[in-house]
């Protein structure tokens, strides 16, 4: 490419932070929950490569140990190390959840595009049926799917992302109709862009602050649901741990005193959901110009 | 005279009124523009002055084709192109531009100078894509920035800057024509100077005709040799801009100056009595002039009939009834 020639990526500085219009400095909300969440995303990918104990190692010897110097979070019904089984639980935890959300926003944004740009009487026809979509609770349509199609990472990351994006598609359809009438819009109508080219060229750039603010709404939206799944025993099926239904074998347990079965994995489900709550609300507030 | 380079015929647009949804149609339609006709010639400047909600904008966004129109002609080079199909109409683009009112709202806060400038070449096909950034930055030194601007946002430049970016993506087609729909209303008065010099150079530069359109008399008179005078969509008065800033003959001309402070109009004039309702207060048109609620030397007839545009000296033209005797 000649040196004169446009630079196709030179509008990308424009999205990073400053997208949000300041620096991290500035942002103490923002700046610790993504520093709790990094913890939680190193505990679970990392931390099982410097405690190598086994999650599924059984030891009937040593059932229901209190937290101890060999095993940090104690041992469960089985005598498997807690804290092995809380680090590998994080991976479908927090994976799901993460991968689940990049698709509901996927989905979310094409749909509120296609129906923010479409003729007045689609957008309303698609807008209706969002309202339905909408209507039904998440949980109870999630139990549906879970009952017909077997579930593992890969089925769990689809069936969430496809009941958890309707909220963004909404927010993205009113911004594109609020945007769609700007000046600068209008200007490239004029020279004959066509509606491929506004969505792709203007309209996607402007819903990139949107789409991150709700994908960590979304994210820590889908950890809790994934956890509620796996606590009702219809997330990630065992042996395979998940904090979810760590959660819930440990609430099982709570006759036998093992109060660290319990603690643990609520702990770190409300870590994650609180500090990605916390991104999101420092995210929306510098949006908003609070 | 030949044939002026943009030429308006009994040019009228209209809008539905309310949302048009499934229960409101039919509903009343508002006339933003009733039948204008003017011409520009080449390499000339034109002002277009009236209050808010007189009809300005949507008359300028029509000229660009932003706007279909309801009903007349615009006519460009000898073109109708009302009557052209948008593929046809694309020849045209280019040799039209606009500079919008407001530039914050006509630039993607997301686009790079580079791409904001880019733009109309990219979407209209012109010239090949290794040349557009020479022609940005050739046009961005004409208007006054540096090469440094090319790859930073809108958001990084003052209100005046921001205008110049927007007449460089004007001037970047290579137009005849450029709508300046109020380009410095939002400036302060020494930035508002030194756009309207720049607005000048280049067009002595490019031959540029311009439709200048305002609320701000000074700043038109400035840069426009004929003014047109709006009233709610209808062009009460046409005329060279000292005779019309001396002697008004539309007694709307004499009150929009009025508003002006006295070293503006000149000391000898008092100002006409203004007191008059806005705009919004008055209902819709009647069958006579549009003016005549509102106007002090409205006659009988001034409400039954409308005034024709007629006449009054050599490059003078007015639609009144009853206009002021110093035009005459």
């Amino acid at each position: 490419m000649s040196e004169a020639a446009p630079r196709r990526w030179g509008f990308l500085p424009l999205l990073r932070w400053g997208a949000f219009g300041g620096r991290w400095r500035a942002q103490p909300l923002v700046a610790s929950g993504l520093a709790v969440f990094l913890v939680l995303v190193a505990f679970a990918w990392l931390g099982p490569h410097l405690y190598t104990i086994s999650p599924y190692a059984i030891h009937p010897h040593r059932l229901f140990r209190p937290p101890s110097a060999r095993y940090p979070f104690g041992t469960d019904d089985l005598g498997r190390s807690f804290l092995a089984r809380m680090m590998y639980g994080g991976q479908p935890s927090l994976g799901v959840a993460i991968v689940g959300s990049v698709v509901a926003m996927l989905i979310g944004l094409g749909y509120g595009m296609a129906s923010g740009l479409s003729p007045p009487w689609v957008d309303k026809v698609l807008m209706r049926l969002l309202d339905a979509l909408l209507a039904l609770p998440t949980l109870v349509l999630m139990i549906f799917f879970a009952a017909i199609v077997p579930l593992g990472p890969l089925s769990l990351i689809v069936l969430l992302g496809l009941v958890s994006w309707p909220g963004l598609a909404r927010i993205v359809r009113n911004e594109v109709l609020a945007y769609k009438e700007r000046d600068y819009v209008l200007a490239a109508r004029q020279y004959g862009a066509r509606t491929a080219y506004l969505a792709r060229k203007h309209l996607l750039r402007a819903m990139f602050p949107i789409v991150v603010v709700n994908a960590t709404f979304t994210v820590a939206d889908l950890i809790l649901t994934l956890a509620g799944l796996s606590f009702l025993g219809l997330g990630i099926q065992p042996p395979t741990p998940s904090w979810g239904g760590l959660l819930g074998n440990g609430s099982n347990l709570a006759i036998t005193g093992s109060w660290w079965l319990i603690l643990f994995p609520g702990l770190a489900i409300l870590l994650a959901i609180l500090s990605l709550n916390l991104v999101g609300q420092g995210l929306l507030n510098r949006l908003e110009g609070r | 005279m030949s044939e002026p380079l943009l030429g308006l015929e009994a040019l009228t647009l209209s809008f539905v009124q309310g949302a048009g949804g499934l229960l409101q149609r039919g509903r009343g339609r508002f006339t933003a523009v009733d039948g204008v006709s003017f011409g520009i010639g080449r390499g000339e400047c034109l002002g277009l002055i009236g209050e808010s909600g007189s009809g300005k904008t949507t008359l300028g966004r029509a000229v660009v084709q932003l706007i279909a129109p309801s009903g007349g002609q615009i006519r460009f080079d000898g073109t109708n192109l009302t009557a052209l199909p948008p593929r046809a109409l694309r020849v045209y683009r280019p040799r039209l531009q606009i500079v919008f009112q407001d530039p914050t709202e006509s630039m993607n806060p997301r686009f790079t100078v580079e791409e904001i400038v880019t733009e109309p070449l990219r979407l209209l096909r012109l010239g090949a894509r290794a040349e557009w950034r020479t022609r940005a930055l050739r046009l961005l030194r004409q208007v006054g920035l540096t090469d440094a601007a090319l790859s930073r946002p809108p958001g990084h430049f003052s209100g005046g800057q921001r205008q110049r970016i927007a007449i460089a993506r004007a001037l970047v087609t290579e137009p005849e024509l450029i709508v300046l729909d109020e380009p410095t209303s939002g400036l302060d008065v020494s930035m508002q100077a030194r756009i309207l010099n720049l607005l000048r150079d280049l067009q002595g530069q490019f031959g540029l005709s311009y439709l200048f359109i305002s609320h701000d008399v000074g700043a038109v008179s400035y840069l426009a040799a004929r003014v047109a005078v709006l009233y709610r969509g209808v062009l009460v008065e046409i005329a060279p801009t000292r005779e019309l800033i001396a002697r008004p003959a539309h007694p709307y001309t004499a009150a929009l100056l009025g508003a002006l402070p006295q070293w503006v109009r000149g000391r000898d004039r008092a100002a006409p009595p203004s007191g008059a309702p806005p705009v919004s207060a008055a209902g819709p048109i009647g069958p006579g002039c549009p003016y005549a609620p509102r106007c002090p030397r409205a006659l009988e007839r001034c409400r039954a009939q409308r005034p024709e545009r007629r006449a009054v000296g050599a490059a003078r033209e007015v639609a009144c009834h009853n206009p002021l005797d110093g035009a005459a």
